[in-house]
């Protein structure tokens, strides 16, 4: 006990609260570094600034926005089935993504893959599919199998297997292993243990994640229907040919409706699976 | 039959978990082992089946040689040994069927389980595990609903629905109340005298180990330094097998008396009723 550091009662030092260390400020330095190379031009940057705000360019613009706001109410159940289209293309893209997900994210998790190469191989390649997002897969597909809805549900089952893999299996990351060794003690095997030790600890977060799924889908069919995979995005493409923004502006009005009512029910059902 | 010979574990880490063990379980004996926390009870449990691994010597369980063995010999022993642990480990999402019914996986094929299909003979070998233990009318109850000492009977009868040769019991009653760690304690011996299932059972309390262990096997530092009867750990074995004087800590309780256990056994059963 020497005279200068702090003592509690029973003669156990107390640790000393550590310094801010200067790696800190470094990382805070080199932030905004970075941000001022992206902003200014002669550094390299694209030279951002929000004056074109108030120009005579900008208010030009005004009058496109205006027609957005006047919509043509009239056109909307013309387009009744182009929505029916989206809907079925997300469910159907969900229903078979989700059966797929599921035990690729197990074999995505080291907890029920003991497997090196096979995880490794799953691993690499979930990031790859994860690397392109869901309209650079429309491409894709619409390219190879032609516009419609075919080729935006083959992107759409890509995207989200991605999707669903990469949180279920760090869900099942997040699992109680007890059960685990428990059903190992009992002589399982590695199928039989991550069925019946590892899959009733992840079912409603499972569940829930191929739900998310299926409104991502339900938003993502627009851009989707854009490059040419079908449902309400094929319509929105076509009225913007023609600049026809009443109709454009009824047709946003009409899919936000459609995804706030979708979105609810998700919410409703999923309170019910957790 | 167990038999340890010259048998080592030596943890990544350097540890030295269990050194030099020769040791010999003959078949339904019921054997407890008792030890400070890190003298190697956990690993000379786990080394049965198999969960760790020998670093040296030889391990023969049942005529299947544990050491060295691959992935199918080490499912095939594992099927004939039930294990209990001190946490419980049921899968609490789901029903207390399916959490017993998974000591029948060793004799499920891979589809039947994933599927959940499990045969009539395996559902009614579940039922009366169940009943052994007293706990059948919680069958279809979630396991997360259930007391501790509830849990971990269902643990038992998971253990029991393998139809085991040996059950291995890592601590468990280490997560439970005095009253409760009697009742399961007396499930074990009673699993122990009426089947004649090998028992050997991981206890810290030294009270607990007297009263149910018909042979004591003392560790300290990875070693053995004590084999003999309940009667013959004293106080003085005990002192040796601790390397300190007693406390008031080493025990579970002052020792209940048949009244006490009565009484305590009839509350449990009012818990569940």
């Amino acid at each position: 006990m020497s005279a200068g550091t702090t003592t509690s009662s029973s003669g156990v030092r107390r640790p000393t609260k550590p310094p801010i260390r200067w790696t800190i400020w470094a990382g805070l330095a080199a932030f905004v570094l970075i941000t001022m190379w992206a902003v200014f031009e002669p550094l390299g940057g694209i030279g951002f600034s929000i004056a074109p705000l108030f120009t005579q360019q900008a208010t030009a613009g005004f009058y496109i926005v205006r027609r957005f706001f006047t919509p043509d109410w009239a056109f909307l159940p013309r387009i009744y089935p182009a929505f029916l289209e989206t809907l079925y293309i997300a469910i159907i893209a969900s229903a078979i993504a989700s059966a797929i997900a599921l035990p690729v994210s197990l074999l995505a998790s080291r907890v029920t893959n003991s497997g090196r190469v096979l995880y490794g191989l799953v691993r690499t390649w979930l990031s790859v599919i994860r690397s392109l997002p869901d309209i650079a897969w429309a491409l894709l597909f619409v390219a190879a199998v032609g516009t419609g809805a075919l080729g935006g549900i083959m992107a759409l089952i890509v995207f989200n297997i991605g999707i669903i893999a990469k949180l279920t299996s760090e869900t099942i990351d997040g699992v109680d292993v007890g059960p685990v060794e428990a059903a190992q003690a009992a002589g399982a095997g590695r199928i039989q243990t991550a069925f019946s030790a590892v899959v009733p600890q992840i079912l409603p977060g499972y569940l829930s994640y191929a739900l998310y799924v299926f409104e991502l889908n339900i938003r993502a069919s627009l851009v989707i229907g854009l490059v040419g995979g079908g449902g309400i995005g094929n319509v929105i493409r076509v009225q913007l040919s023609q600049f026809a923004y009443e109709r454009l502006g009824a047709i946003i009005v009409g899919f936000f409706v459609i995804v706030v009512i979708l979105d609810q029910v998700s919410i409703a059902l999923r309170r019910r699976l957790v | 039959m167990i038999r340890f010979e010259k048998a080592s574990v030596t943890y990544p880490g350097g540890v030295k978990a269990l050194q030099d063990l020769d040791l010999t379980i003959e078949d339904g004996e019921f054997v407890v082992v008792v030890g400070l926390s890190g003298a190697g009870k956990s690993t000379l449990i786990r080394a049965v089946n198999g969960l760790v691994p020998l670093s040296s010597g030889t391990l023969e369980v049942n005529g299947h040689r544990v050491d060295g063995a691959g992935r199918r010999d080490l499912r095939a022993l594992r099927s004939e040994v039930g294990m209990i642990f001190q946490s419980f480990n049921l899968v609490k999402r789901t029903s207390v069927l399916n959490n017993v019914l998974m000591g029948r996986l060793h004799a499920t094929s891979t589809w039947r389980s994933v599927l959940g299909l499990y045969t009539a003979a395996d559902k009614e070998r579940a039922f009366q595990a169940l009943e052994r233990v007293e706990i059948v009318e919680k069958a279809y109850v979630r396991a997360s609903n259930l007391s501790g000492g509830q849990q971990q009977r269902v643990s038992i009868a998971r253990a029991l629905a393998q139809e085991p040769k040996v059950v291995l019991a890592d601590e468990p009653v280490a997560s439970l109340d005095p009253p409760t760690a009697n009742v399961v304690m007396r499930d074990l011996q009673r699993i122990n005298r009426e089947l004649g299932i090998t028992t050997i059972v991981n206890l810290h309390f030294l009270d607990l180990a007297r009263r149910y262990g018909d042979r004591i096997i003392g560790m300290r530092e990875g070693r053995m330094v004590f084999d003999g009867t309940g009667e013959q750990a004293d106080e003085q074995v005990f002192e040796d097998i601790y390397g300190r004087s007693l406390t008031a800590e080493d025990v579970l309780d002052a020792g209940p008396t048949q009244v006490q256990l009565d009484a305590a056994a009839a509350a449990d059963a009012e818990s569940q009723a």
